[in-house]
């Protein structure tokens, strides 16, 4: 049993992952086409294009989809903010009536929510298991495209011409994942993979983004993984991982409303899928009239929330919960079982669930007000308190949202 | 036991040598231009120009010359729907940039008024064009936004036979089989009626080769395949 430890000589995935995205920009293509393959996703009736180009200044309804999300968000940061005296008073004013047991349970209820760490003997064994999961899962995946004649994805259709050769590639790779043999060496091959998928088109390889958290976990680890069951990961892994996951959901929110007659042909071939509470929450106060463009909108603009909150940390293990849930009905009950290529990304936010090690962005903000608080400077440390939520609510969904009425969706 | 990490160097140059060995391995496997091998162009071979006015556009191939096109536009004339017949030059300048010097196909359109658009017969053009010696490889058919394909089926006696087409046709135009059916949304077999009707995706290209080849290979052949439109 081992946790992956920081060494001297260790790789800067920041550094290497830093210069894959590179690579890949430098090779993007300026069309764009989605190849699900499996997914239906043909539109069955069109939707009204006019409303996604819409400055948001003349569009209401996206206007408003931006401001709940807006606001959901800053509810979110503030809550984030104030979760350590909100937790004491929990704890001391509403469950210190209680015995022990319920304090205890409560406690650790307290703790999974703020993300501190959960000393509980089930929770340990429980993101044990699902480290073992998310790093030999991809191995799994990897021959399921082999046997669907596609390279990591089905969004991926090999060419006939080299599809033995990539089937071979990849079931050789699926056996070093899986024995955990040369781990690093598995990293780079499924970085590079990545940077390959480009060739498809920039967008479509942007689906396989979650393919990087694993890639992040494999380089990081020693050359001698056969020889180690890994089962824990330390703070700077889990920090990719969580960044990652992240950035994955974050950027496919965006591609989503970017590329809108995708997600609403899926919308049109499986309506189940529109039946998300969190998504129709999104498009409360929106005109009915444009039912199908708002629940795009609302759609994408779910994942950017729930990618950014990641992201920078804040209520990881709710949110991944969440995304979870969200996935594994994905896989088990609307698309079945070709979702299948998702599990992974189950083992990533199982990963971030049952992690003990999580950590945030917003935490320079809490010294700074902490510092404050010991200064007995109110004001200032209210501003480092309200401020980033408002801001940061702000900027990530109004400048994004405005610019996307702007792009040019011609190569779709 | 010591550990060995790797460090940045041997990662970065792992990945660039893994990427360059799929790109080559992939050239090499299908040999094409670099600005499609990278995805910088897209490849646009075989990618109907969408028409906007009812157009069945018939990839033969072989259609090597004047004669051929003669011989064809002959052979579609009794054919009272069909307007006006001719060489496809949008396929001429889209595609064939890598075309093999052997490569003697053509695209011809056919271009179809809209008031006759309930006349028209897939299954009459088919035979036309076999019985002048002509086979179409594909037969698209585009400019209406939302239609029907109406196969009457002479032959659907039984219940099993009703099961045999749902089936078979489900099983053709299940995502991942040799088929692709882009275009069909979902498919009613009538046995009363004897009627196999096809509804499309909204402003999609029909492949009507595709569903004639489909049926063919179930072991069923359509007398007439005609077309409406949907509302």
């Amino acid at each position: 049993m081992m946790g992956s430890s920081k060494r001297p000589n260790a790789p800067r995935p920041w550094l290497v992952l830093l210069s894959a995205v590179w690579a890949s920009v430098s090779l993007s293509s300026p069309a764009a086409q989605a190849h699900e393959r499996f997914v239906l996703h043909r539109l069955k009736v069109p939707l009204q294009n006019d409303f996604f180009t819409r400055s948001l200044l003349q569009n209401p309804d996206m206007s408003r989809i931006g401001v709940n999300v807006a606001l959901v968000l800053l509810a979110f940061l503030v809550i984030w903010m104030f979760r350590f005296p909100l937790q004491e008073f929990v704890e001391e004013r509403i469950l210190g009536r209680f015995g022990g047991a319920t304090q205890q349970v409560g406690h650790s209820m307290a703790c999974f929510l703020t993300d501190s760490p959960v000393r509980h003997k089930l929770f340990h064994l429980a993101g044990e298991w699902a480290v073992i999961m998310l790093l030999r899962s991809p191995g799994l995946v990897l021959m399921y495209s082999a046997t669907t004649d596609s390279l990591v994805m089905p969004s991926f259709p090999l060419d006939p011409g080299s599809a033995t050769i990539f089937k071979f590639i990849q079931a050789g790779v699926a056996i070093l994942i899986l024995t955990q043999t040369l781990l690093p060496l598995a990293g780079a091959i499924l970085l590079g993979t990545w940077l390959y998928l480009f060739r498809w088109g920039w967008y479509v390889a942007m689906d396989a983004l979650p393919l990087l958290i694993v890639a992040a976990l494999y380089i990081s680890s020693p050359w001698q993984s056969y020889k180690f069951t890994i089962v824990r990961l330390n703070a700077q892994q889990m920090k990719w991982v969580r960044c990652l996951l992240g950035l994955s959901f974050f950027a496919l929110g965006w591609l989503k409303i970017w590329n809108h007659d995708l997600i609403a042909g899926v919308a049109d071939n499986y309506p189940s899928v529109t039946h998300d509470p969190m998504v129709n929450f999104f498009a409360i106060g929106t005109d009915p009239q444009y039912r199908r463009e708002c629940w795009v909108v609302s759609f994408g603009m779910a994942e950017v929330l729930s990618g950014f909150l990641l992201m920078i940390g804040v209520f990881t293990r709710l949110w991944s919960l969440l995304m979870l849930f969200v996935m594994t009905k994905l896989m088990l009950i609307d698309f079945g079982w070709a979702e299948i290529p998702h599990i992974y990304l189950i083992g990533a936010l199982l990963v971030v669930i049952f992690s003990n090690k999580l950590t945030n962005e917003l935490s320079r903000f809490e010294a700074g007000q902490a510092e404050a608080q010991r200064q007995g400077d109110t004001l200032k440390r209210l501003s480092l308190l309200m401020v980033p939520p408002v801001v940061l609510a702000l900027l990530v969904v109004f400048p994004m949202l405005e610019l996307l009425t702007h792009s040019d969706r011609s190569g779709l | 036991m010591k550990l060995t990490l790797s460090n940045s160097r041997q990662i970065v140059t792992m990945t660039l040598l893994w990427t360059t060995a799929l790109f080559a391995v992939d050239y090499l496997r299908h040999p094409r231009p670099l600005a499609l091998l990278f995805g910088i162009k897209r490849d646009r071979v075989g990618v109907a120009v969408r028409s906007t006015k009812p157009t069945i556009l018939l990839k033969v191939n072989h259609l090597c010359c004047s004669g051929c096109l003669d011989d064809l536009q002959a052979a579609l004339q009794p054919l009272t729907w069909v307007e006006k017949v001719e060489l496809d030059k949008s396929a001429l300048l889209v595609g064939n940039q890598y075309e093999q010097i052997d490569d003697f196909s053509n695209s011809v359109r056919i271009e179809i008024k809209d008031k006759d658009i309930p006349r028209i017969d897939f299954m009459a053009l088919d035979r036309a064009m076999r019985d002048a010696g002509f086979v179409a490889a594909r037969i698209e058919f585009s400019g209406i936004p939302h239609m029907r394909l109406d196969a009457h089926v002479t032959h659907l006696c039984c219940n099993l036979c009703q099961v045999a087409m749902e089936k078979g046709v489900k099983i053709a135009t299940r995502p991942g089989a040799n088929s692709t059916f882009k275009w069909l949304d979902t498919i009613n077999v009538d046995r009363p009626q004897k009627m196999v009707t096809v509804y499309t995706h909204y402003d999609a290209i029909i492949d009507v080769g595709e569903f004639i080849t489909a049926l063919n290979q179930l072991g069923f052949a359509p007398a007439t395949l005609m077309v409406s439109r949907e509302n």
